[in-house]
Formats: C-alpha cells, sequence, structure tokens
C-alpha cells in the first residue's frame, strides 16, 4: 500500500516534455522499424515541433517513411508507411488546403471519436521522458480471461522493468551537533532502492479490462485497454458493436456439453444432409432474428420513429439489453460430416453458439456437435488488427 | 531510556544542563508495512542490498521482517556470509542467495559444518557441493538425518546405485529437497498412469530429474498430446526427454503447424523426417526457416486461425 502510494507521488512529477519528431523516431525504432504503424499522441504530452506538415517523408535509421500527420484535438494522429523517398510537397500542401477548406472540424470530429476507440496504449521511452500512445487492438489465444490477464499484465510489468527505469531519488540528511556547526548533505535514498521498494512495475500498478468476455473455447480477436485505455473498453461494450466468429461443427454426434470435449451422449446419421438444406434452415433461422430484432428496438412498431428507423440505412440494432440477435448466417465451408459457418451476432455468448450449431442439426433431422469457435471481428476491428507473437524477419532487419 | 524519562519529566521552559541533549533527540520509529521505511536507519539492512538482496521479497514473507530487524551484521551474519564463500557460493550470487533463503542466519555455525562434512562424507566433491549449494539455498536448512533419509529415499524408488543418485543430486540440487509426497505422486503418474517401465523411469530420472518437480497435471496434459495426438512412443519420449519439458502450447503450435503443411513425419525410417527434439528447440524464426521450411508471416497466420 505504501509503495504503492509512494510510486504514484514519484509519477507525478513532471518532466521536460519532448518533441513530437522524437516521440516519432524512438516509436518507431522501438517496434524494430515496422512496415505499417500508426498511432495517436496526445497534444499535452509533447512539444509539438512539425505543426502544418501532413505528409512528409521520415528518415530513422535508414527506413524511410511516409508520414501522414494530422492534428486531432486532443490527439495527434501519426500514420506511418515504410515506403522509398518520394517527393510529397504537392501532397502536403494540397492536404494543408483541404483542412483549412473544412476549418478543421473533421480533425475535430476524429480526435472524439478516437478517444473513444482507443483501447491499447504504450509507452515511449525517449532520452527526455516517458509518452505514453495509444493503439486499438489486442489478441487472444485459447485461455481463459483471467489467465489472459496475468500473463499480460506479468509480461508489461516485466519487461517495463528491463527498460531504464527512474534512478532512487537522493535523499537530504543534516549531519553533525548543534553545538558545532550542522552539515547538509545529499545522500543515497536506500528507501528509494528498486531491490527495497520493490520494481518500479508493479502488476497491480497496471489496470487492464477487455470489451467482451471471451469463453475459454473461443480464440479470435479480443479487445484489451490497459490503463487509460479501459475507459475505452467500456465505451466499446457500451456501444454494442457487432461480432463475427467462424464457428465449425460436425455432425452425426453430440455430447453433454455441446461442444467437442465434452462426452459424446448421442449419434446419428447425416448423410442426407447438402449444403442447399442446411442453407434453407440458416435462412429461417436467420429471417426469424430479423423479424424479432423489431421488438427490441425499444421503439412502438406503429410508430413513425420505428419506421424512420428500419428504413434507414444499416442496422437495427437493439436499443437496450436484448437476448442474443443474429444478423448474418454464411456457410464458409461444407464437406460432410465438417462444416464452418460465419455468424454475425449481438449479445451472444459461448454457450449459444453451441446451441446454434445444436438446434441447427435438430432442425436438419440429425445431431452436431461444436468443434471450434474463433472470433474473426469485433466491430471494426479484425484478426488483421491483433497482435502476433512473433515479429516478422523483415522487421527484425535480418 | 533513564535519559528519555528524564525529558519526559522535566519543565520544557528551563534551559537545558548540556545542549549535546539535543543530539540525541530524534524522530520517534513508527509501526510499518514495509522496511523501506527503517533502511536509511539500519546499516545492516543497508549492507544487505548493498550485496544484493532484494529486500520487499524478504518482507513478502511472513516474519522475516520482524526476524532480519534484529540481526546485527557482525556477530549475527559475517561468519554464515563467510561460511558461504568459502564453500563456494559466487559473491554475485550471494544476493539471489539470500534473497530465498534469510533463515541461513539462524542456524549454527556447527551445524552447517557437520551437513557439509557429511555430503564430503558420502563421496560428494567439493565442486559438486558449491553446486548444491548454491542451486538449492534451502539445502542448508535440512539436517543430515533428513538429507541421508532423502538421498535413501531416491535410491529405493527409482532402483539406483550410490553414483547414480550423486547425479541426480548434482542435475537437479532442488530435487531432493522437494516436497517428497509430489515426488511419490510424479513416481505414479509416470509408471501408472503414463505407462513407463521401471527402466524407462529411471533413464528419465537420469536424464531430466526436473520432470519430478514440474507441475503434475500440466505433466500429463504434455504426455498425452505427445503419446496419443503426435503418436511419440514411450521409448522415443525416453530417447528425447528435452520435449516432455517444453511448454504444452509450443508443442501444440508447433506440431499442428508442421501438420497443415504435411511436415509431421517422427518417423526415422522414412523421409522428411523430423526429430521431436529439434520441434521444441530454438526461437520460433529458426523453427520457421529450419523445420517448416517457411515464413514466420505465414506460421503467425496460421496461429490466428487456431
Amino acid at each position: 500500500m505504501h509503495v504503492s502510494q509512494t510510486l504514484k507521488i514519484f509519477r507525478r512529477i513532471k518532466e521536460a516534455k519532448p518533441t513530437a519528431s522524437l516521440v516519432l523516431t524512438t516509436h518507431l525504432r522501438q517496434r524494430q522499424l515496422p512496415h505499417w504503424t500508426s498511432y495517436f499522441v496526445k497534444y499535452s504530452d509533447v512539444t509539438s515541433d512539425q505543426r502544418g506538415l501532413s505528409h512528409f517523408n521520415w528518415k530513422v535509421d535508414g527506413a524511410n517513411y511516409h508520414i501522414l500527420r494530422t492534428g486531432c484535438w486532443p490527439y495527434m494522429k501519426y500514420h506511418c508507411t515504410k515506403r522509398p523517398y518520394e517527393d510529397l510537397s504537392v501532397d502536403d500542401k494540397f492536404f494543408r488546403v483541404l483542412k483549412i477548406a473544412n476549418l478543421g472540424i473533421p480533425c475535430l470530429a476524429y480526435g472524439c471519436g478516437a478517444s473513444f476507440l482507443i483501447s491499447c496504449q504504450e509507452d515511449i521511452y525517449t532520452p527526455e521522458g516517458t509518452v505514453t500512445i495509444y493503439f486499438l487492438y489486442e489478441e487472444d489465444r485459447d485461455m481463459t480471461m483471467n489467465h489472459l490477464r496475468k500473463v499480460l499484465i506479468g509480461n508489461l510489468s516485466r519487461d517495463l522493468n528491463l527498460l531504464k527505469t527512474r534512478p532512487a531519488t537522493p535523499m537530504v540528511a543534516i549531519e553533525g551537533s548543534v553545538t558545532e556547526n550542522l552539515v547538509v548533505k545529499v545522500k543515497e535514498n536506500y528507501a528509494d532502492h528498486p531491490l527495497v521498494l520493490g520494481p518500479r512495475y508493479q502488476p497491480k500498478d497496471i489496470k487492464l479490462a477487455w470489451a467482451h468476455q471471451l469463453d475459454k473455447n473461443i480464440s479470435g480477436v479480443c479487445i484489451l485497454g490497459v490503463n487509460s485505455g479501459t475507459k475505452g473498453t467500456h465505451k466499446v461494450r457500451e456501444s454494442q458493436l457487432i461480432r463475427s466468429y467462424m464457428v465449425s461443427g460436425q455432425f452425426g454426434r453430440t455430447t453433454d456439453t455441446l461442444f467437442n470435449d465434452g462426452k459424446v451422449i448421442g449419434k446419428s446419421t447425416y448423410k442426407h444432409v447438402t449444403r442447399g438444406r442446411l442453407m434453407r434452415t440458416l435462412m429461417t433461422i436467420q429471417a426469424g432474428h430479423q423479424r424479432s430484432a423489431l421488438h427490441f428496438l425499444g421503439l412502438d412498431p406503429q410508430s413513425q420513429e420505428a419506421y424512420e428507423a428500419l428504413s434507414a440505412d444499416g442496422l437495427v440494432r437493439p436499443g437496450e439489453k436484448s437476448p442474443p440477435l443474429i444478423y448474418a448466417l454464411k456457410i464458409v465451408d461444407f464437406n460432410l460430416p465438417d462444416f464452418t459457418l460465419e455468424v454475425s451476432c449481438i449479445n451472444e455468448n459461448a454457450v449459444y453458439l453451441q446451441h446454434l450449431v445444436h438446434d441447427l442439426a435438430l432442425r436438419l433431422k440429425t445431431t452436431a456437435v461444436c468443434t471450434q469457435m474463433r472470433c474473426i471481428r469485433y466491430g471494426p476491428w479484425t484478426l488483421q488488427h491483433s497482435l502476433c507473437g512473433i515479429l516478422e524477419p523483415e522487421a527484425l532487419g535480418v | 531510556m533513564n535519559l528519555l524519562k528524564e525529558f519526559e519529566t522535566r519543565d520544557v521552559l528551563a534551559p537545558l544542563k548540556d545542549t549535546h541533549e539535543i543530539d540525541l533527540v530524534s524522530q520517534e520509529v513508527r509501526p510499518t508495512f514495509n522496511l523501506a521505511a527503517y533502511i536509511n536507519r539500519s546499516a545492516t539492512l543497508q549492507e544487505m542490498v548493498r550485496l544484493g538482496v532484494d529486500i520487499s521479497k524478504w518482507e513478502k514473507r511472513k516474519g522475516i521482517s520482524s526476524y532480519i530487524l534484529k540481526l546485527d551484521l557482525e556477530c549475527d551474519m559475517k561468519q554464515h556470509l563467510m561460511f558461504l564463500r568459502d564453500q563456494g557460493v559466487k559473491p554475485e550470487d550471494l544476493g539471489r542467495w539470500l534473497t530465498i533463503n534469510p533463515l541461513i542466519f539462524r542456524e549454527k555455525i556447527e551445524d552447517l559444518d557437520a551437513r557439509i562434512n557429511y555430503l564430503k562424507a558420502v563421496k560428494f566433491t567439493s565442486d559438486e557441493i558449491a553446486r548444491l549449494i548454491s542451486r538449492n539455498p534451502h539445502w542448508l536448512l535440512f539436517s543430515t538425518v533428513r538429507i541421508d533419509n532423502r538421498l535413501g529415499f531416491f535410491q529405493r524408488s527409482c532402483d539406483l546405485s550410490r553414483d547414480e543418485v550423486r547425479v541426480v543430486a548434482v542435475k537437479e540440487p532442488r530435487l531432493i529437497t522437494h516436497n517428497l509426497h509430489h515426488i511419490k505422486r510424479t513416481s505414479i503418474a509416470v509408471t501408472e498412469e503414463m505407462g513407463f517401465d521401471k527402466n524407462e523411469m529411471k533413464s528419465l530420472m537420469l536424464s531430466t530429474p526436473k520432470l519430478w518437480i514440474a507441475h503434475g497435471p500440466s505433466l500429463l496434459r504434455k504426455f498425452d498430446y505427445l503419446h496419443n495426438e503426435m503418436g511419440l512412443s514411450h521409448s522415443v519420449l525416453v530417447k528425447f526427454p528435452k520435449i516432455l519439458q517444453s511448454r504444452e502450447f509450443r508443442i501444440k503450435q508447433r506440431h499442428q503447424y508442421l501438420k497443415t503443411l504435411g511436415r509431421a513425419q517422427y518417423d526415422p525410417q522414412k523421409p522428411n523426417y523430423v526429430s521431436p527434439a529439434s520441434l521444441v528447440e530454438g526461437s520460433d524464426l529458426k523453427f520457421c526457416s529450419d523445420i517448416a521450411k517457411s515464413t514466420v508471416h505465414d506460421y503467425n497466420l496460421f496461429l490466428k486461425t487456431l
């Protein structure tokens, strides 16, 4: 308790702000010169030395990047792509004219939007202090969320401690006797030594939250927020985005858990199931859900508002809490007895998806068991955004 | 103490007899949550930090803080530190050693000498003793009788000769002082649940004694996957015991990747043989280029489909 309090106080001590260009260079180096990266940095964290530049070349350790920079208060957005040197002064002028013509309103809107979407952040260690930048994604593998949380927080604090951490602050001591003369000395302060206080970054200092609780049987996209990013995950959860899953199943047997790992409690034939029949059944299920979507709109079906909501573009999403709703069902792969569906839905959970496969098979007069569930999309975030365990050799410069 | 009592009873406004008395007045020491509050006053603790001891780990253990504060460097600790140095604990290792086992200062030097003499009597060389002590800081807390019982237990349970027990002990010094119930449980798992025979268990014990202090359920799961899913026989596992030590997800991911590439071929008689040892060795970069003969990019894409 005492330790973390002390740490918090020390962290609040303000340091001189590094320049935006230094943060850019350090970030690219810290990420080992990726092909592509995009991040937000707060105006309040850096000194902006690239004001007015919109599209320009940036050289880091021999690699050339095309940078698209835009101010979107409270953030500055940097979009970097690794490309050979080109003359970008025309582009730069064009973007500047465009921004002025729009009075910067889209930029401000982008900034406010981004504050809701940001769910991940990273500290950039410049010689002039630490700056936090923010990201939009994270990933998951087949483990429970609590385990994932422990692993991530453990790794984050371990790796942050490996970096150059804050040195111990010296202590002021008054020595000598009152009768003679007292000497004021600056001494080494053992009370602030990492071996005494514990490592500078501790797991309990890191907050981690997720937008959606993934069951241990589900793998795939999982949006996590670190520290101030936890607010972002809350916003993501509130906004009721649509999730897509790849659900694989197998006809011919059923288990007590309705998942692959359970005890088999029934077997049946499945030769009569064809792609067409499966498709028809899926359509029926989907149509039923579309009808019921109206009930959960939170509006009177006879009213003008309901008419407008239905005739407007986009999906009809439930107004408040609703049971699971399916928006799209597609066959991705059909190879008896195995099949894979793509399910786009809202408010679902693992048990619901397992039941979906089970009920689908019953409608087809057979039995089936779910073999794999993979979340491939969560709102705007897809598998491509998710972080990978291994860096690719090009990124390492091998 | 008398001085303090006198201070309390004396009139506050009366002039001081001796101005030096002010020097003795200092802030009182209050109860605290951690040792950091005391360290600037305690030369002993400061010396420990200079040795590299992680005091923050000490204070997490119950009773250690109050025990350590009462010790004095000169009379309680110096002899023990000298003893450890003489027995071959490296000075740069001493901090880690004391972090793990601060209770060593409770033992008498004569007892510690007797324990070392016992090890010499059962023919451990001085290099081996240095390894036993520095790799397993808790070893010296065990009395000669207990260590003797435990060495005997390993000799009996796995049918080892005296030399072989020594080899096992030196290879994994933590094994001998480990919880015996856990050791017995693992032995049962190896013979009954996994189905290794007596000789195979003995060779596993000689090659990788570390398996016996591994987490039991996870070891069983790994064996189940290696034997039933990947089809590696008992004799192959005994030949490549390293694979049982590697992490479960690593084996699974790599095997599944090789399977999708059609390279999961662990039979040395056939072409395109992949040695089970090389499956778990090395970084993912090396695995992709040498074993899977593909790129890390493809491997990453594959991992996202699991």
